[in-house]
């Protein structure tokens, strides 16, 4: 083979890398303009605001986020976290669903990211995505998750799988949290509601 | 002859290499594509730790518990669950641990409680990125902070 042609096999292969990194990015910046959105979501905003003057269009509003110096939040996304985070400390708290979730109560060493970091941020996203139609999980799906042989931080080896009871108590803790948050009975009804949709997949003996 | 030799053993050589290289470069524009614009993630230092208590507490107990919990250093929040009698705290890992917590909070009050504690092996399942003292790890956040 000449020289030219094997430069031309290590070249080639590197250009198209650099091709389909430049195409993501334009993509990217392209969602950041469209942002769809659902009275859900922008009920949501509007409460985490304060809950006064008009709905429409608090979901995606970018406001700063409080617990995140320099960065900003849409607004729905701040009152699904707010929620996912008080709900997460009752899940921990909970016996019957702690044993799933070691993680969370793991000790890390002094400034790593902990396990709770983790989870409320991909728990956000998926709510977030289920609320406002946006697409922003990009984790596996819930079966896959919810299942230890699938998912090594589900769970153990006595605790492989979780059933429609627990499942029922996870979401009660979930609007627990939200009741204690003053987040509108309404709002945690229509949460509730989606989060049964998942359910067939995350509850083993679901039917 | 000991010239083709040398022109095969060249080009293996520069085979391998390449490959090395662009599987590597492979590695760091995948890293790059899922760390772009993820800013630094909330909470990210925030870490939540529990303790059991075997009987249930008073109200004058409680009272004293919320408020030396309250009183260290990096905590964020308290949840005490009556149902099933433990409480549930997070705090700031950069600033203490949840050891140091238990020694000064709960453990100082003398009453009969326990530290809920993971066991080594379901510590060890988990992504090594997401390890921040591994290679992966430590790579992974020098390509995040070049890029974004
Ligand atoms: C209400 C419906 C539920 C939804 C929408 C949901 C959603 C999720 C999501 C998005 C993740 C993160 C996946 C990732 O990191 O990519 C997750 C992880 C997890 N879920 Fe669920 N989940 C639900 C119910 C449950 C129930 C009932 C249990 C247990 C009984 C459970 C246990 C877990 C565990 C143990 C993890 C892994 C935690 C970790 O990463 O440390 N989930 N779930
Ligand atoms: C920023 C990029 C990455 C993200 C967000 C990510 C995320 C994850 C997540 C959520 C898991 C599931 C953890 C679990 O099942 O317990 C995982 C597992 C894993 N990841 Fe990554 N990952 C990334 C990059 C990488 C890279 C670059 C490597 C290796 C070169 C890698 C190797 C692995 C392995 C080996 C596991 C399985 C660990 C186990 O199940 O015990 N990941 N990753």
């Amino acid at each position: 083979m000449k020289t030219s042609s094997k430069i031309g096999l290590i070249l080639i292969p590197f250009t198209c890398i650099l091709l389909c990194l430049s195409s993501c990015h334009n993509n990217d910046k392209d969602d950041m303009t469209v942002i769809p959105t659902t009275p859900l979501y922008d009920t949501l905003g509007w409460f985490i605001q304060g809950a006064t003057g008009q709905v429409a269009g608090q979901g995606t509003k970018m406001i700063a986020d409080p617990d995140n110096d320099g960065q900003k939040i849409q607004a729905g996304r701040l009152a699904i976290r707010t929620v996912v985070n008080k709900a997460l400390g009752i899940i921990a708290s909970d016996n019957r669903l702690a044993v799933y979730f070691p993680t969370l109560l793991a000790e890390v060493g002094d400034g790593n990211t902990t396990g709770l970091a983790h989870l409320l941020n991909s728990f956000t996203d998926f709510v977030q995505t289920a609320v406002s139609k946006q697409d922003v999980y990009k984790g596996p799906d819930m079966k896959t998750v919810h299942n230890h042989a699938t998912f090594a931080r589900f769970g153990s080896a006595d605790h492989p799988t979780s059933n429609k009871q627990d499942f029922d108590v996870f979401v009660g803790d979930v609007a627990q949290a939200a009741q204690s948050l003053n987040v509108p009975a309404s709002v945690i009804g229509q949460l509730g509601t989606l989060l049964y949709t998942t359910e067939g997949d995350i509850a083993y003996d679901a039917d | 002859m000991t010239m083709k030799l040398w022109q095969k053993i060249k080009w293996t050589l520069i085979g391998l290499v390449g490959l090395a290289f662009l599987l590597f470069l492979t590695l760091v524009i995948h890293i790059g594509v899922m760390v772009y614009h993820k800013g630094p993630l909330p909470f990210e230092h925030i870490q939540m730790a529990r303790t059991d208590f075997l009987s249930p507490l008073d109200s004058k107990q409680i009272a004293q518990l919320k408020s030396n919990l309250g009183a260290q250093k990096g905590i964020k929040s308290i949840y005490l669950n009556t149902k099933d009698h433990n409480v549930v705290y997070s705090f700031d890992n950069r600033e203490n641990s949840a050891s140091s917590i238990y020694q000064n909070a709960i453990n100082e009050m003398h009453i009969k409680a326990k530290p809920y504690t993971v066991s080594a092996k379901d510590l060890e399942s988990g992504c090594p990125v997401m390890n921040n003292h591994s290679f992966y790890g430590k790579l992974t956040s020098v390509i995040s902070k070049a890029i974004n």
